[in-house]
C-alpha cells in the first residue's frame, strides 16, 4: 500500500509556502504579500505555525486577488491538495481513493 | 510539501517564475469549468489520434501544474487536478519552448525518478508547448501512456495542430485590457 512517504512528500510548512511566494516576488514583497493575507484572515499569532487548513485559506485568499499573484495562489493550493490527498490515500493511476 | 532542490534552482525551471508569463496565464481565465468545456473535445481527439489513454491540456504555473482539461485521468490525479511542478513532464516543454518527448520514462534521465513514473505507471509522454501570440509558453497539450513507445513526426504534427486549435479557443476568451 502506497503512502505519502512513497511519494517523498513532507508536510507543507508555512516557511516553505511563504518561500514559494518570495521566489517569484522577491524576498520583501513576498513577505509583505504573505503577511497581508495572514492579517486579512486573522492569522496573527507568531507562536503558532499555520496549519494546513490555514495554509489553504491563505492560498484561496491569494487566488482571489487575481493577476499573477492569484495564479500563485492556485499553485499553492494544488501543492497543498496533493499532499492532503496522497497522505490520506493509497491510490495511484486508475484507482479510486477507497480501493 | 517542500519544494525539491530542482525547484529552488532557478536555472532548472526559472522561466516558470517569470511574472509576465504568470500574468499572461491570469489574463486567459484558465481555471474555470468553461475552459474545461471548450477544451474537452481537443483532449479527446488527441488521445484518439495518438492512440493513447490519457491526454491533457496542462497549465504550468510557478510551483504547480493545473490540468485545464483531461481525458482518461483517474485516481488522485483526477481528484487534485494537478501536481507539484517538480513532478511535471510538461514543465520541460514550457521551459524550453519546444516539444518534449519521452519514449520510456523508466530510463529518461529527466523524468525517471519522478513519483508519477515510479508509482502511477507513466511510461511514455509527448507534449507540445502552448505559446501565446505574446510569446509566453503557458502550458502544453500532451498525451500520456502506460507503455513505452516511439512518436513519429506525424504524431507530433498532429499534436501541434490540435495544440494550435486549443490555443485559438483559449485566446478567444482573453480578458479585454
Amino acid at each position: 500500500m502506497l503512502t505519502a512517504d512513497d511519494y517523498r512528500l513532507t508536510i507543507p510548512s508555512e516557511d516553505g509556502s511563504r518561500s514559494a511566494l518570495q521566489r517569484v516576488l522577491g524576498s520583501q514583497e513576498g513577505l509583505r504579500m504573505w503577511n497581508r493575507a495572514c492579517e486579512a484572515l486573522g492569522f496573527r499569532d507568531p507562536r503558532e505555525p499555520l496549519t494546513i487548513p490555514q495554509l489553504k485559506a491563505v492560498a484561496d485568499y491569494l487566488s482571489r486577488g487575481g493577476g499573477f499573484v492569484g495564479v500563485m495562489g492556485v499553485s499553492l493550493r494544488i501543492r497543498l491538495s496533493t499532499y492532503e490527498t496522497l497522505a490520506g490515500s493509497s491510490a495511484g493511476f486508475g484507482q479510486d481513493h477507497d480501493s | 510539501m517542500e519544494p525539491s532542490d530542482a525547484l529552488k534552482d532557478r536555472s532548472t525551471f526559472g522561466r516558470l517564475r517569470d511574472q509576465g508569463r504568470l500574468s499572461e496565464i491570469a489574463d486567459l481565465d484558465l481555471f474555470s469549468s468553461e475552459t474545461q468545456r471548450i477544451l474537452d473535445d481537443i483532449v479527446k481527439r488527441a488521445a484518439e489520434q495518438l492512440r493513447l489513454p490519457i491526454s491533457l491540456v496542462t497549465v504550468v504555473l510557478d510551483h504547480a501544474q493545473h490540468f485545464a482539461a483531461s481525458q482518461g485521468l483517474n485516481g488522485w490525479l483526477r481528484d487534485v487536478g494537478g501536481t507539484p511542478v517538480e513532478w511535471s513532464f510538461c514543465a520541460h516543454a514550457v521551459q524550453s519552448g519546444e516539444p518534449f518527448v519521452v519514449e520510456d520514462a523508466r530510463t529518461h534521465p529527466a523524468v525517471k525518478d519522478i513519483p508519477l513514473v515510479e508509482h502511477d505507471g507513466v511510461r511514455c509522454y509527448a507534449g507540445v508547448p502552448l505559446i501565446t501570440p505574446r510569446g509566453y509558453p503557458i502550458g502544453t497539450l500532451c498525451v500520456v501512456g502506460s507503455e513505452a513507445r516511439t512518436f513519429s513526426e506525424d504524431d507530433l504534427a498532429a499534436l501541434r495542430a490540435l495544440a494550435d486549435e486549443a490555443l485559438e479557443r483559449i485566446e478567444a476568451r482573453r480578458k479585454p485590457e
